[in-house]
């Protein structure tokens, strides 16, 4: 369960600012494994991102550069399923990083976003085209914890997904297979709306 | 990885996602007793888990539960043979009770909404609840799971009126012989810096002088002060032994109007003096000033104005500490002094000829159990055996005048039409006989139940002439069956709440939507419990309290519901008048709806056990007296 706060969403332009993972086993949110922490950006940070995650460039000044700040963030998430909301951005951002320490990506991802739309299509017979972490977590009535805050949105997302798995168990049984492969799930219902 | 790397990272707790957490569990116990540093160790160890609604979280067939768990988001509810015992909500334990026995939960636990939990491990929750405020919890939660209870519920404030008043004494006595002259006693008593000074007698017997006694009595009437004390003290004195409570010392005083009592132990050792300030804080004082101005009011306009003062006094005398079951008491005697000087202003007029009546006080200013909420119930009986038309039209009369006197008091009068200007409640001694054996003999007819129970609770505020009780009325059918199974099914009538909305059952519709009536939910059961109960075993007095005990040392009830009912009955009677003491102070009318959600986590969690063990009650009694043991 990965989360990332970033300076902008242009991996060729942008840099991490700082993560957030928590670990799920057993169905289980696991506190105890949660880590965090700070990047020292090597750039400018952008205004409008500031004003989303509240991370200033002073606030950043003491922590580590990337390849050093990123390791225990490496450690938590090696040999794991990555689970994130709008996947598609950690993801992109993190291989960029694991690149420069000549590593690669290669995890399986599922992403809470398309879950969360697969699951909301099934309960109501449309699925939403945006879905945003708090409007998940509000669907699914859950609380949300500090949004934008690294570990916060990754506490938020990780209660969402042992939900949304809970909730798609309970039509059919569920495994990491198929929690991943909810992207086709969801196009191939965009493509052939049931009415029902 | 390069050592140090993790200096970047901050730390976890104190960031704010995990402080979330933490701040949610510093919120509810036994979480609320721990410092920072373990509730971060707590925090580090949580796994959180969801359950969707209706699914199993344990039952009791899978044997002990391993780890307490907190519920986050959601409603848990524990069932047992398809009834449902309770339902948890967000903040409450799940479990504790069967992981500290290692016995297999006496329930099992679903999921009454989509609900996250929070598990901690047995290791760090047993470590928790293994302290004073945990251990309660645990107590309560033994009761939850049906279980013998441990230990007594413990209303949320500790008072000062439940000591004994020897625990109040300050200062040693001042004393001295009869001969004494009153110019010595006074500069002794200034020596000492007291109020007061006992003058023993000889052979056990004691007289009083007090401060005010130097003014009234001496200075005032200008008698010499070196005359022997004797001739200025007052003999013979009202006395406590040392055990009593300070409470019930208080009352008593408040009865006599007397502001020193002499504490005596049983060796006859004067322990001290005890005085009213000592059991009041000074504000409180207004009891006394207050029931003097009513009396020397001569005109009802007068005690009208003076009425005002009722609600400061409850204030006062709550603000210092006084519990709530004393403050009732006080109250109620106060409510005595306005009823009584009422009808004897709007009696002062009528010479011998007129009727002998007596002025009774119903319900909860019978028993002496009046909030600044409460409605007056009153009735008026007059001696004779008929109906003389002229008799009923003169006191229905004064009935009206007296009413009106006492809403304009700020009183309010019973909304079920049971006050003296109704002349269905001003009736002869021998008609309050007929319709008292109507009532019992044919319960069915409307409204018996609740008539029955109404009147029996009654006490004469005034009377003029005498044996004019409608005590009487009821006195003759008091061991009769039919009575006691007429108050029985009574004292089940009203139910307290069962199924729960935020933990405490609601109005779902209304003026009054989603709050709760203590009331009816949780004091006219207890009431109507100890009614029957103490009427079973012949005790003779009104109060609460006094029936229950009563019952329980003649075996009606065990002892131990005797504990739970009365410490119930404190617990919502500290609820009722802080909630009515509340809305004083905020100019609104006081009534019996409070909000759940402005109780504490604590508060609520007790008044629950309370409803559950008064509902335990009634379960008993049910089941015995359709199976005709009583």
């Amino acid at each position: 369960m990965v989360d990332l706060e970033l300076s902008g969403l242009d991996p060729a332009r942008h840099e991490i600012l700082s993560f957030g993972a928590i670990s799920i086993d057993h169905g289980r949110v696991q506190l105890a494994g949660a880590t965090t922490g700070l990047v020292r950006p090597t750039g400018p940070v952008e205004e409008a991102s500031i004003r989303v995650h509240g991370l200033r460039p002073v606030d950043l000044e003491d922590a580590a550069p990337l390849p050093e700040a990123i390791e225990p963030l490496i450690e938590a998430i090696t040999g794991r399923v990555l689970v994130a909301h709008a996947a598609r951005i950690e993801t992109a951002f993190l291989a960029r990083a694991l690149r420069a320490k000549q590593l690669r990506l290669r995890a399986r991802i599922a992403d809470t976003n398309v879950i969360g739309q697969l699951w909301l299509g099934e309960r109501d017979g449309r699925a939403p085209r945006e879905l945003s972490l708090s409007e998940l977590a509000y669907s699914l009535g859950l609380p949300v914890h500090t949004p934008h805050d690294a570990l916060g949105d990754a506490l938020t997302t990780a209660q969402a997904f042992i939900a949304l798995a809970t909730h798609l168990s309970v039509q059919r049984e569920q495994t990491v297979e198929s929690l991943t492969r909810a992207d086709r799930k969801l196009q191939a219902m965009r493509t052939y709306p049931t009415h029902t | 990885m390069p050592h140090g790397a993790r200096h970047t990272q901050r730390p976890l707790v104190g960031s704010p996602p995990l402080a979330d957490v933490a701040e949610f569990l510093a919120a509810h116990t036994p979480f609320d007793q721990v410092d920072q540093s373990e509730l971060e160790r707590v925090v580090a160890s949580i796994e959180v888990e969801f359950h969707p609604a209706g699914a199993t979280i344990f039952a009791p067939g899978d044997g002990p539960v391993k780890d307490m768990r907190v519920i986050r988001h959601g409603a848990v509810e524990l069932v047992l043979d398809g009834r449902m015992l309770d339902l948890l909500e967000s903040g409450e334990l799940v479990g504790e009770a069967s992981m500290l026995s290692g016995l297999p939960p006496g329930f099992t636990a679903r999921a009454a909404q989509d609900t996250l939990c929070y598990l901690v491990p047995a290791a760090l929750a047993t470590d928790l609840l293994a302290r004073p405020a945990g251990m309660r919890d645990v107590a309560r939660s033994l009761l939850t799971a049906g279980m013998q209870a441990v230990g007594a519920v413990t209303p949320t404030s500790f008072v000062v009126d439940q000591q004994p008043v020897s625990a109040l004494l300050r200062h040693h006595p001042v004393i001295c012989p009869p001969e004494t002259s009153i110019r010595e006693a006074a500069q002794m008593m200034s020596d000492a810096a007291q109020t007061a000074l006992v003058v023993e007698l000889g052979s056990g017997k004691l007289g009083i002088l007090t401060d005010r006694d130097l003014r009234t009595r001496v200075l005032a009437r200008g008698v010499s002060a070196d005359l022997p004390v004797s001739a200025a003290m007052t003999t013979p004195v009202y006395t406590s032994g040392p055990e009593r409570a300070a409470g019930d010392v208080l009352l008593d005083m408040l009865e006599r109007n007397v502001h020193h009592c002499p504490v005596i132990a049983g060796s006859g050792e004067i322990l001290g003096v005890i005085s009213d300030s000592d059991l009041v804080a000074a504000d409180a004082h207004s009891s006394f000033h207050l029931r003097r101005a009513i009396a020397n009011a001569s005109t009802s306009e007068q005690v009208i104005a003076a009425a005002r003062q009722l609600a400061p006094m409850v204030i006062a005398l709550h603000d210092a500490g006084l519990a709530a079951t004393s403050i009732t008491g006080v109250h109620t005697i106060v409510l005595d002094a306005i009823t009584r000087r009422l009808v004897e202003l709007a009696t002062s007029a009528w010479d011998e000829q007129a009727p002998q009546f007596a002025w009774l006080a119903l319900g909860s200013h019978a028993r002496g159990e009046t909030t600044p909420g409460s409605d007056m119930d009153n009735a008026i009986v007059w001696s004779g055996e008929s109906d003389e038309e002229h008799t009923r039209r003169a006191l229905c009369e004064i009935g009206a005048k007296v009413t009106e006197q006492l809403e304009q008091c700020g009183l309010r009068r019973d909304s079920q039409g049971v006050s003296a200007d109704n002349e269905l409640v001003v009736r002869s001694a021998e008609s309050w006989r007929r319709a008292a054996t109507s009532w019992i003999e044919h319960p069915t007819q409307e409204q018996a139940l609740i008539l029955v129970s109404v009147f029996v609770d009654n006490r004469p505020v005034w009377s003029r002439g005498t044996g004019t009780q409608l005590a009487d009325a009821f006195t003759t059918a008091r061991h009769s069956q039919l009575l006691l199974r007429l108050l029985g099914r009574f004292a089940l009538s009203y139910r307290p709440p069962t199924g729960f909305m935020r933990g405490l059952v609601v109005e779902h519709s209304g003026e009054h939507l989603g709050q709760l009536d203590l009331k009816r939910g949780g004091l006219v059961p207890i009431v109507g419990l100890a009614r029957w109960a103490g009427i079973a075993a012949g005790v003779t007095t009104l109060s609460t309290r006094d029936r229950l005990r009563g019952a329980g040392e003649a075996g009606t009830l065990s002892t131990s519901d005797v504990q739970t009912l009365e410490d119930a009955f404190e617990l919502l009677t500290e609820l009722r008048l802080a909630h009515q003491i509340e809305q004083l102070r905020a100019g609104s009318l006081p009534d019996d709806h409070i909000d759940p959600r402005s109780l504490s986590d604590l508060t609520r969690r007790h008044l629950k056990t309370a409803f559950r063990a008064v509902g335990a009650v009634q379960q008993r009694l049910s089941t015995e007296l359709s199976l005709g043991a009583r």
